[in-house]
Formats: C-alpha cells, structure tokens, sequence
C-alpha cells in the first residue's frame, strides 16, 4: 500500500461540506474527494451549504469557494465557526488576495489545483483529524 | 436847336461812359468776391478731405487685424500699422515692394499665389496658415483677400484682411488632444474588459482539465483506474481545450482591424458580439430573447458595431448585478426600417434613475458602484453610433428595466 492508499484509509470516515457556484469545478471536485472520502455532501452556494450544516453538523471538513451567489464562502465559514470553531476549513478560489488564511488557520487554495497540492492538503487535514 | 443836340450828344456819352465804368467796377467787385467764395469752399473742401483721409487713416490704424493693399504687379500701396507690426517694417519702407522682399521664398511663394488667384478669378480668397513674426512667435492667420475695384468695376490691385485667431487654433487643437486621449483610454478600458472576459471564460475549462487530470492520477495512485473512467475523463479533457481555443478565437475576430465598411447580414455581427457574453450569460442565468429579423443586410463598420453592441450587453450584465435581480432577462429586438435599421437591447434590471437619463452619454459619468470603470462605455458608444455610423443612439426606461435603441442607415448605395 502506498502512502496515498494510507491516506485513503485514514480519511475516509469523515465527513466532508462542499461547496462552489460552478457546475464544472463542482463535479470534479466530487469525484476527487468522493475517492477519498465515503461522505462527501455537494452544494451551490453558501445558504445551501448552511442549511445542510444546520440538518446535521456532524461535518468535520467545510471546503469551500469564497465568491458565491446568496452566501459566499466567507460568511458561510463566520457561520459554522460561531456554532463549531473546531471545524477545518479550505478555501478554494480563483481570487489571489484577501483570503483569511493562515492566520487564522485556515487552508487556502488557488484554483486551478494541482494534484500534489491536493495530496499535501489532505496529508495536513489527516494530520489535524 | 442843333446846339441843344451837340450838348445832349456829348452829356449822352459822358453818361454813357460812366455807367459802362460803374458797372465795370461792379462786376469787378463781384467776380472777386466770387472768387474769394470760390477759394474759401476750395479751402474748406481741402480741409474736409484731409479730415476725412485722416479719419480713414484713423479708423485702419486702430482696427487690430492686419490690413495692407497691393497693386495689380502685387506691390504693396498702403498698410496699417498691424501690419507693420507683422512685417517688422514701416509702410514708407513697404510701399513700391512686393512680398519677395520681406518674407522667406516658400512664405512669398504662397502669399503669390493666393494674390494672383485672386487678381486672375475676380473672387475673394480666404486662406490660413501658421506664420512666423519677426520676434519668433507663430501666430495663426485667417486672411481675406479681395479684389479692389475702382469706378468703373476693373481690378486695379487687391486688399487683403487678416486675423489672428491663434487662441482659438490652440484651443481647438487642445480639443482634439483630449479627445484622443479619451479615445485611447476608451480602448484601454475596452482592451480590459475584454481581458476580464478571457479571464472568465477561461476558468471553468482550467477547471475542468485540472480536475480531470488530478482524477485520473488519483485513480493510478489508489490503484482504481478503469480504462471506461479514463477514456472518458481524457475525451473531456480534450473538448475543454477546444474551449480555451474558441475564446482565443472569438476575440481576435473581435479585434479584427477592419477600417472599411463592409455588407453583411445584421443577424451575423449581433451573434458575433454575443458569442463574446453567452457563457458569462449562461453562469449569471441571464435569459435572452431575441426576435431577429433574418434577412437584413447593412453596410457599415463590422467592428466598431461589435463594440457598441458589446458595451451594452454588459452595461445590462452590470446592472443585473448591480440591483439584484431574482429572474434575469435580455430581450433583444432587430428590425428593418424605411432607411434604417433598429438594434433594440432591453433589459429588466430596474432601469435607469430619471435624473441620470440624461447623462448617461456623457464622458466620465457611472451610475456604477465599481469604480474602476471609466465612464466612459456609453459616450465612445454614442460616438462611434453618431460619427462613424451615422446613425443615432437612446436610452429609455421600459417596464422594470431599461431599453437601448441603436438606428444605422442601411447603406450601400445611398451614402459616401
């Protein structure tokens, strides 16, 4: 087994919150954590994404895009945080400035995403889990 | 009474002679008061004309703009004292000269020929140029040069009127400074809006492909590739690269150097503007109806029309975003006139307000709240629509949004 399989094994009972206003980067993003991670929930913006958080909060991953329709990923983050502040969150966007990362230990992705970026991130959130 | 008769007779000539003598004297006297009278009117007359030239020579001298008279071999007569600030010589020095005499070859070549064309046709000439005075400054000169004419009507030499609007040539020269350097910010601003719409249709293929591919190596690190799944994803692959050509495409066409009028369908050059915002129409869940009448052809400039077509369909893109608006519509109308044809671009993105209606043509006027725009879209629009199309734009509210008319003279065989 390699060390991506090991990942695999390490991560795929937790559950992951996803969400991006673009139908492309939605269905390949999917089937990427999909691989994974057995719970991958998919949605379009962030109210969407706030109401299944609000079903059931039992996520312990929130990767989202920051400019949405509705709600955008920042204040869907401020949201979860108020209720979870434990819960890991990844930002995936095409904008190169003001994301609250690091910081606030937070993860920041630059679309388009490479696939040893992708690795690294999943080793970081293995890491925390 | 002999005697009585040789008494009368000599008394009759004495008398006789001293009447003849009295009324010589008599007229005498009187032929010199006459002409004492005659001399006084001649002296008053003479003083009369003197003031009268004086006056003349008055009224030339004081009038600012340069005014000089020449004879029929084109030698100067007379001149006023503008002028002879503008030569740098007195008249005295003037007169009997002609041009040759004072001004550089090329300069005497063109005051020649402009004076012959006036001696030759009989016709007033006005003419202006840069000039250079004496003391080195350049002035622009307007001149008037007629013929003059005596009594009888035949040309005895010509005289010239010339005035300095040199204020007014900078200013207009100033004028059209700043309206090339509008028109080059215009196509700054157009050349980074057509980047920001390469930049958005480019992202969701990037996206795709990235995708795809870190797929297909999670697949073969997992030990889960499938030859299906892997066809598949390459073939997407592939399609979305066609995508990122397309978009290359679309907008070089768009930037086609085209500086001629050309005959086209209308129907053509609207869906070639299109193209450029469908996706980005598509994504904002814009709906767009047209109803297009197919069969219109016109004869204008292909890109300029894109362009205005363009600045609109993404005014209304703006302004959806801008206000809103829950269910997003564009219709678009095009249709054939008597002479014209009608571009009609409404939106329902709550329209514009009434006090700014009037001024959305104008330069450097947004109703925007980003600003980094220049304002200045709808005025090049306007411009390009009136100058180079020769047709006329509006903007009008229309239900809940706003309507753009755009009317272009069919062409072809009417016009230049």
């Amino acid at each position: 087994m390699n060390e991506i399989q090991a990942l695999k094994e390490k991560l795929q009972n937790f559950r992951v919150l996803f969400a991006d206003d673009e139908k492309e980067v939605r269905d390949g993003m999917s089937i990427f954590l999909k691989k994974f991670f057995n719970d991958v929930v998919i949605c379009s913006d962030g109210i969407e994404a706030l109401q299944e958080f609000q079903k059931n909060n039992n996520f312990d991953i929130v990767i989202t895009d920051i400019l949405m329709p509705k709600m955008g990923g920042i204040a869907l983050v401020n949201e979860i945080k108020n209720i979870k502040p434990e819960m890991i969150i990844v930002f995936i966007t095409a904008l190169r400035n003001s994301i609250p990362c690091e910081e606030q230990s937070n993860i920041c992705l630059k679309k388009p995403v490479t696939f040893d970026t992708l690795i690294n991130i999943l080793k970081r959130i293995g890491d925390r889990l | 009474m002999k005697e009585m008769m040789i008494i009368n007779f000599e008394y009759f000539w004495m008398f006789l002679f001293i009447i003849v003598l009295a009324s010589l004297s008599f007229l005498y006297r009187r032929f010199n008061t006459y002409k004492n009278e005659v001399a006084r009117i001649y002296k008053t007359k003479i003083k009369e004309m003197n003031n009268a030239k004086t006056l003349l020579d008055h009224v030339i001298g004081s009038i600012d703009n340069l005014i000089f008279v020449k004879d029929k071999e084109l030698r100067y007569i007379t001149c006023n004292k503008s002028f002879e600030e503008f030569i740098g010589k007195s008249q005295s020095e003037l007169i009997g000269k002609n041009d040759y005499t004072f001004f550089p070859k090329e300069l005497a070549d063109y005051f020649s020929n402009d004076d012959k064309a006036v001696m030759l046709t009989g016709v007033t000439h006005r003419s202006e140029k840069w000039i250079s005075y004496p003391n080195g400054e350049n002035k622009y000169l307007l001149t008037t040069t007629s013929p003059l004419r005596d009594s009888e009507g035949a040309i005895i030499g010509l005289v010239g009127n010339a005035i300095d609007v040199t204020h007014q040539k900078k200013l207009e020269q100033e004028l059209t400074d700043k309206e090339e350097i509008m028109l080059a910010q215009s196509r700054q601003a157009a050349m980074g809006e057509m980047i920001s719409m390469i930049a958005h249709q480019w992202r969701q293929p990037l996206s795709s492909i990235s995708m795809g591919a870190n797929n297909i190596l999670a697949d073969i690190e997992l030990d889960i590739l499938e030859i299906k799944t892997l066809k598949e994803t390459t073939l997407d692959i592939v399609k979305q690269t066609q995508e990122l050509s397309k978009t290359i495409d679309d907008f070089r066409n768009f930037f086609k150097l085209g500086k001629e009028r050309e005959q086209f369908f209308l129907k053509d050059i609207f869906e070639e503007s299109y193209e450029i915002v469908k996706a980005s129409f598509t994504s904002n869940n814009i709906e767009v109806t047209k109803v297009i009448q197919n069969n219109i052809q016109i004869t204008t400039y292909p890109r300029e029309l894109k362009q205005v077509i363009l600045n609109i369909l993404n005014n209304a893109q703006e302004a959806f975003r801008e206000n809103n608006i829950k269910n997003k519509h564009i219709s678009i109308f095009i249709e054939d006139g008597l002479h014209d044809v009608t571009i009609k671009i409404c939106d329902n993105a709550k329209g514009i307000a009434e006090m700014f209606i009037g001024k959305i043509f104008e330069p450097y006027f947004s109703t925007k709240s980003d600003k980094n725009g220049t304002g200045l879209g709808l005025y090049i629009s306007k411009t390009i629509v009136e100058k180079h199309l020769q047709g006329s734009i509006q903007a009008y509210n229309k239900d809940d949004g706003a309507c753009f008319e755009i009317k272009i003279p069919q062409g072809g065989n009417n016009n230049e």
